[in-house]
């Protein structure tokens, strides 16, 4: 497999087909991590796909290939500061009723529709307690559960140390924990 | 080795993280510990269901990945390739071709979400365009008139006369007729643009913006002609058989075989095998039509419809709530319970005695956080006086400040009384607004008196 730096050379050489294949590499995390910061899934694919046509419009300008990963994450963060700036944040809350919500409701193999609604339920729940966390372990757990990847590629995203990424997430679980167990009781 | 410190190695294993030389020691200390082997047991727990709870995250992260590729090549005004077999590099290029059309560059683009097998390299029909793509969620599939193959087609691309044109399970779009009037299409829809006010719906769902002092519109659908008149919002649902058409706004007459019938406004009927049928009168535009939100969304989310559609859809959901929830369930949705709250409010000063709204206004005082400070202004001047005792203290609360006129006086004493502590809200707001760059900007001017 080519390497960021490899793809990044021929994309600014003008191989947009290898700009495509660094979108498909790096899309679900500037996703998880416009998610992270909007929290509103709807928004954070519009602004996931900004930033990446913004990180192809600007490609020229990355003087360091390798780091092409923490650049395309700093504009993300810049297209989401813009966007929750701009005022239109007031409209997340919407989004944020209906999220995973309808494609959670599909029952699966030898499910009873009430089992399929309880778990949906169940994750309806968890998920909202993820977006009620901190940023900082809301944006380890969205990057993490989003995509396959290591502490070292949640790491160079968030440019923290790979520990950072071990504690951020140990706390994260733990809360999670916590919550979902204080609302059980 | 401390408990404390187990932790992180717990969850570092549990994520295939724990170097080799670490994981002898924690397992001497779980085969010790208890609390620590439950801990273990419970992050294991919480790891497979957020596991499961993101899997619909990640198809959809999935699919952003190809939107964006696809955006990637449109883009750049260039042709992309259909990707070779595996066997070969996966980003060799195609021998795609730009088609140059009078005045514009139009790239033909060789990717089909939906079939990326079938490849075209068209010359594009040099014809005078009837329509123009406005905005379009994605590529959208366009035929000309004659044997032309279909091709892709980016926003801004012109139609031609007799077009086919044809969204994807993923796209929408909005098209702009050369008249002046608009239609938009929600997914898996097919429309054949026979003449600037002549459209054919072969299937699927249109919604049809009939300008004022434009054209009417001639849609044919399901055996029948509908004719919009203009000023008018219609949307038509075509099945294979049958075709529902919903006047929103303004009046459509409605052909089919001998029959000839106006259907007015908030008013809908079917047409089955070219008859048509009378049915259900009451429906909800806004929820029938949802799907439009999302090509408004592509104009901007400040679009004035798209804020209106989201406002009225808001109150909706706000009424279901208030009427099926208790005031504690809705109190737990915190914050980001409001937005409901506040939109129905709005859309119910014309009837400020429902009992529902003294409910909700309660809720909003005591949860709703700054961004709602402007929306808690306005209801200052609700006609409802429990509404306005509730705006005055959830603004106290929010802002540590009553402008001299506190909520009980508010609710008890006239608007002469109140009217200057509104002006200094007004002009507080004019001073502050900044802070709070989540809030709306401005504040709609009362009626005189508005209470």
């Amino acid at each position: 497999m080519s390497s960021d730096s490899d793809l990044v050379r021929l994309a600014q050489g003008g191989q947009l087909a290898a700009y495509e294949e660094l979108v498909r590499r790096w899309s679900a995390r500037v996703l998880a991590l416009c998610h992270a910061k909007v929290r509103s899934v709807h928004t954070a694919e519009e602004l996931a796909q900004e930033t990446l046509l913004r990180g192809l419009r600007a490609l020229a300008t990355l003087e360091e290939p390798a780091k092409f990963g923490p650049w395309l994450c700093g504009i993300a963060s810049r297209v989401c500061l813009d966007w929750l700036k701009s005022g239109q944040a007031r409209q997340v809350s919407l989004d944020a009723m209906s999220d995973g919500q309808a494609d959670a409701w599909v029952a699966q193999a030898g499910e009873s529709p009430d089992e399929a609604a309880a778990r949906a339920d169940d994750h309806r729940r968890l998920l909202a307690e993820v977006a009620s966390l901190p940023e900082p372990y809301r944006e380890v757990i969205l990057l993490y559960y989003y995509d396959d990847v290591t502490y070292r590629d949640v790491a160079a995203a968030l440019g923290v140390s790979a520990a950072t990424v071990n504690a951020r997430l140990t706390q994260a679980r733990a809360m999670l924990r916590e919550r979902l167990s204080g609302m059980q009781r | 080795m401390r408990c404390e410190d187990v932790l992180d190695q717990l969850n570092a294993r549990a994520d295939g993280e724990l170097p080799a030389n670490e994981a002898a020691a924690l397992d001497a200390h779980l085969a010790e510990c208890s609390q620590c082997r439950a801990a273990a047991e419970s992050l294991q727990a919480i790891d497979a269901e957020l596991r499961t709870a993101f899997a619909s995250r990640r198809a959809a992260a999935a699919r952003l990945a190809e939107r964006a590729a696809a955006a990637v090549r449109a883009s750049a005004g260039a042709p992309a390739s259909i990707a070779p077999p595996a066997a070969e590099s996966r980003w060799a290029w195609g021998q795609a071709i730009v088609g140059l059309a009078a005045g514009f560059l139009l790239a033909v683009a060789l990717f089909r979400p939906w079939q990326p097998k079938s490849v075209v390299t068209p010359t594009l029909p040099q014809r005078e365009p009837i329509a123009r793509l406005a905005v379009a969620s994605g590529w959208v599939e366009v035929q000309a008139a004659g044997d032309i193959p279909a091709f892709m087609c980016p926003p801004s691309a012109p139609i031609g006369r007799d077009s086919m044109v044809r969204t994807g399970p993923t796209e929408r779009c909005e098209i702009s007729l050369e008249d002046g009037n608009a239609l938009r299409l929600d997914c898996n829809t097919e429309v054949t643009l026979r003449e600037s006010e002549v459209v054919e719906v072969n299937h699927g769902r249109l919604w049809l913006t009939c300008e004022p002092g434009r054209k009417g519109i001639e849609i044919q659908s399901g055996g029948g002609t509908i004719v919009a008149k203009p000023p008018a919002h219609l949307a038509v649902d075509c099945q294979p058989q049958a075709a529902r058409l919903m006047v929103v706004d303004g009046a459509a007459n409605v052909q089919a075989g001998q029959e000839s019938i106006e259907v007015g406004p908030g008013k809908q009927v079917r047409i089955v095998q070219g008859k048509v049928e009378e049915a259900p009168v009451s429906f909800d535009p806004v929820l029938e039509t949802a799907w439009v939100n999302s090509v408004l969304a592509l104009r901007g989310s400040e679009h004035p419809e798209l804020v209106e559609r989201v406002d009225r859809l808001l109150a909706n959901v706000g009424a279901a709530k208030l009427s099926l929830l208790y005031e504690d369930e809705l109190r737990r949705l915190g914050d980001d319970g409001v937005p409901p709250l506040v939109a129905y409010l709005a859309a119910t000063r014309d009837t400020p005695n429902v009992a529902q709204r003294g409910t909700a206004a309660r809720i909003v005082a005591d949860v709703a956080q700054s961004r709602w400070i402007a929306d808690l202004i306005a209801l200052l001047t609700d006609a409802n006086a429990e509404v306005r005792f509730h705006a005055a203290r959830g603004l106290e609360r929010l802002t540590g400040r009553n402008q001299g006129c506190d909520a009980q006086k508010w609710q008890s004493e006239s608007w002469a009384s109140c009217e200057s502590a509104h002006e200094k809200w007004l002009n507080w707001w004019a001073a502050n607004r900044d802070r709070y760059p989540a809030a709306r900007r401005d504040i709609p001017a009362p009626t005189s008196p508005p209470f």
